[in-house]
């Protein structure tokens, strides 16, 4: 069900959402913007914007675009598209042709285009802090002004994870804490504890929009670790905007990170929360995190750690898609 | 009357498969080679005398010599997914396979330095494992999206490119040129000539508006001179050499066959009745499909992107200032191909230029960044009276190519196109 954004947000001010994973919070507060994180939503299909979204395109960004049509996000002012997220160039740049064709409502939200590279050279800091710049100038126009003394939820993210990996909390709690915080800068951190039984589990590959696999896991050992809420708590890193580059560009669960340092971020975890078994899944349509897979694959051998390919998994995953995947081998 | 094929076909293929024979004699002579992806700048190493090979060109090699299939099974063998991009993918799979038997002319050497802009999501994965496997260095680009994609690009790009790309992005990309120019100083130990690079430039952009009188003498012309089967060739291969001797003095016998060919009134097809252009890269493991509608229908394949692009995607005048021109050719060279609007108001224009009947896209389901903005194309071709096929299929996947249906959309597009012309 897709909620409107202003149900979370104050009503004297100009209402900016984010589209795209690893919203980078850190930079965000250091700017003085608390955008609203709208990358989770899912909208329903039969929207004028239908005809125009290929069968392959990444579906959060199918899904923004949709919602986009039907006015789900007409309450926001403007909507920050992450280019660094798999999908969220493209549904920026449909969203401006779609705006072109007046398939998108009037009242819909402006779209904005914004870079932030996951590298700290020279060259790469001159354009990141460009960028950021024009953000605030496009901002500007629509009557917004940085709020001072803003602190980026990352301490509450780093949080979670460790509840998630101690059992406090269980994966699919955890799942959606993230999303209220991503989404209103806010999560009640009690929640239902996790089985404190069974093998320790990561869940790695594509980031995904519901909590539902999340629960299936959950129900066959513990839960312990998600690559989709290390992302998320690195990428809000930062108290200062110097810092808050620098944890972009030292991230290695980035889709598009440069450096080949995923595989031993991956080892790193794996060992910090002494996980058993890795279960990695992809959406049907990834054109990215496979290329990984045989990595993994080879690190959990190397390290003894039992890993199941779950293979495709829609990124909101119906009961229907999860009766389809071997789930018991994750705990066999 | 037989279609014949322009002596010059034969001349750029022949010269591209001797060049890529003799780079093992070169590399174990010394030389070194780069291996790069099609939209990052050669000319720095073209300058700097070190070999390139581009990522695209040796896929459309490997499936043009029916090895695709085998390539692919092994990437899955090796636990690639099937439903990941296969384009690009297909090289640094073979390179991985290290099968000289199962790799055209024995495959290559390893190379000394892979350069890859990161314009589609996978490209910085792909090209860590090719790095990881030669040991080569590995230069990846930075592609920063533009703030917003805005037309008309190909009127803009010669000389406008500043505004239109935005300084940021020139500035990075710029920046990123210097630096992979002290990474080719260090490999080769030669010194960047910065005035012989401003001659070098001069050369390509007298190159590039050779291939454009081209472009406008084929669009021109009554009947279609040469197939498209034979103009990516004669435009590509000189592409991959470009600002060379042999390129320039290439580009040039090529413009001088098409005149001489429409002088004397030759076509394809003696009774051209239908004209089509192919959206999308080369069909490369069945390249006759081109041919395949010529003699039952009269309908001729006149236009793939790679001739006009020639002009359009390279020309970008220097003003003195010939790195950043370089940066402008280059910071969003493919995007303009796949991304809304630039790629389908330049599709539409060209439609219009080439008298095109009937358009067939080619949409690569699981090479996303190729086949983003299909309907945004298709429905700006059909308001420019465009008739359009889609087939979806790879272009270098042979597996699950199903020509026979293939064939029959194509062909059921052509009697539309018909039926309409015999309606007015």
């Amino acid at each position: 069900m897709v909620h409107l954004v202003n149900e979370y947000i104050r009503e004297d001010t100009v209402r900016i959402g984010v589209f795209g994973c690893g919203a980078p919070l850190g930079v965000f507060a250091s700017i003085g913007l608390a955008p609203v994180d709208v990358t989770l939503r899912q909208a329903g299909t039969g929207t004028a914007a239908d005809r125009y979204i290929e069968p392959f395109m990444d579906p959060f960004a199918a899904s923004v675009l949709r919602g986009m049509a039907a006015g789900d996000f007409d309450d926001l002012d403007a909507i920050v598209f992450l280019r660094e997220s798999p999908g969220a160039m493209i549904a920026c740049q449909y969203a401006f042709e779609l705006a072109r064709r007046g398939v998108l409502p009037k009242a819909a939200p402006q779209p904005i285009m914004l870079n932030i590279l996951p590298a700290d050279h020279d060259a790469a800091e001159r354009f990141n802090r460009a960028e950021l710049d024009r953000l605030t100038d496009t901002l500007a126009t629509l009557g917004w002004t940085p709020e001072a003394g803003m602190v980026s939820p990352a301490e509450t993210f780093e949080r979670l994870i460790s509840m998630q990996s101690a059992g406090i909390l269980s994966g699919a709690a955890a799942f959606e804490k993230r999303r209220a915080l991503a989404e209103t800068g806010m999560a009640e951190l009690a929640g239902q504890a996790a089985r404190l039984d069974g093998p320790r589990i990561a869940l790695l590959g594509a980031p995904l929009g519901n909590a539902a696999l999340h629960a299936a896991l959950d129900a066959t050992g513990i839960l312990a670790l998600d690559q989709q809420a290390l992302d998320q708590a690195h990428v809000a890193r930062g108290r200062t905007l110097a810092d808050a580059l620098a944890a972009q560009a030292g991230n290695p669960f980035a889709a598009r990170q440069p450096e080949p340092v995923y595989v031993d971020a991956v080892r790193a975890a794996l060992k910090a929360h002494r996980i058993d078994r890795v279960t990695w899944q992809v959406e049907p349509h990834d054109d990215l995190w496979g290329w990984l897979a045989p990595q993994v694959r080879a690190l959990c051998m190397e390290l003894g750690i039992g890993f199941t390919d779950l293979g495709f998994v829609p990124r909101w995953p119906m009961p229907a898609d999860l009766d389809a995947l071997p789930l018991e081998e994750a705990v066999a | 009357m037989s279609y014949e094929p322009l002596p010059t076909s034969a001349e750029a293929m022949g010269y591209q498969r001797d060049w890529t024979r003799s780079l093992r004699a070169r590399i174990e002579d010394g030389a070194q080679f780069a291996f790069v992806n099609a939209d990052t700048p050669h000319e720095i190493f073209h300058a700097m005398d070190m070999p390139v090979v581009v990522n695209q060109w040796w896929s459309s090699v490997i499936a043009a010599k029916q090895l695709s299939t085998h390539t692919l099974d092994r990437g899955a063998e090796m636990g690639f997914h099937d439903n990941l991009a296969k384009y690009s993918a297909l090289p640094i799979i073979s390179a991985l396979d290290d099968n000289p038997d199962m790799q055209p002319w024995g495959g290559l050497p390893d190379p000394a330095i892979l350069c890859a802009r990161q314009s589609a999501d996978d490209q910085q994965r792909l090209f860590q494992l090719y790095a990881e496997k030669a040991g080569a260095r590995l230069a990846l680009l930075h592609a920063p999206a533009p703030a917003e994609n805005l037309n008309d690009w190909w009127v803009r790009a010669r000389d406008d490119w500043e505004a239109l790309y935005g300084t940021a992005r020139l500035d990075l990309m710029q920046a990123q040129i210097d630096d992979l120019i002290g990474q080719v100083e260090e490999i080769t130990g030669r010194a960047f000539d910065h005035a012989g690079f401003g001659a070098y430039m001069e050369q390509i952009e007298r190159q590039e508006l050779i291939f454009e009188d081209v472009n406008l003498m084929i669009a021109g012309a009554e009947r279609m001179p040469v197939r498209i089967g034979e103009q990516i060739p004669n435009v590509m291969i000189p592409q991959w050499h470009r600002g060379s001797d042999w390129a320039v003095a290439h580009a040039e016998r090529f413009r001088d066959a098409v005149g001489e060919r429409i002088e004397a009134g030759g076509a394809v097809v003696e009774d051209e009745r239908v004209r089509m252009m192919w959206i999308g890269a080369g069909l490369w493991f069945d390249t006759k499909f081109y041919t395949a509608f010529e003699e039952e229908f009269g309908a001729v394949f006149a236009w793939s992107m790679y001739l006009p692009f020639a002009a359009d995607g390279y020309v970008r005048r220097a003003k003195g200032d010939y790195l950043r021109a370089l940066a402008a050719r280059v910071v969003t060279m493919n995007e303009q191909l796949h991304q809304a609007p630039w790629a389908n108001a330049w599709l539409a224009k060209q439609a219009r230029d080439y008298r095109i009947d009937l358009a067939v896209i080619l949409v690569p389901e699981a090479d996303r960044q190729s086949g983003y903005a299909t309907n945004f194309i298709a429905e700006d071709l059909r308001d420019a009276g465009v008739e359009v096929v889609e087939i979806h299929a790879d272009m270098v996947d042979a597996r699950r190519w199903d020509g026979g249906r293939a064939k029959a959309d194509v062909a059921a597009g052509i009697r539309r196109v018909i039926a309409r012309e015999h309606e007015r």
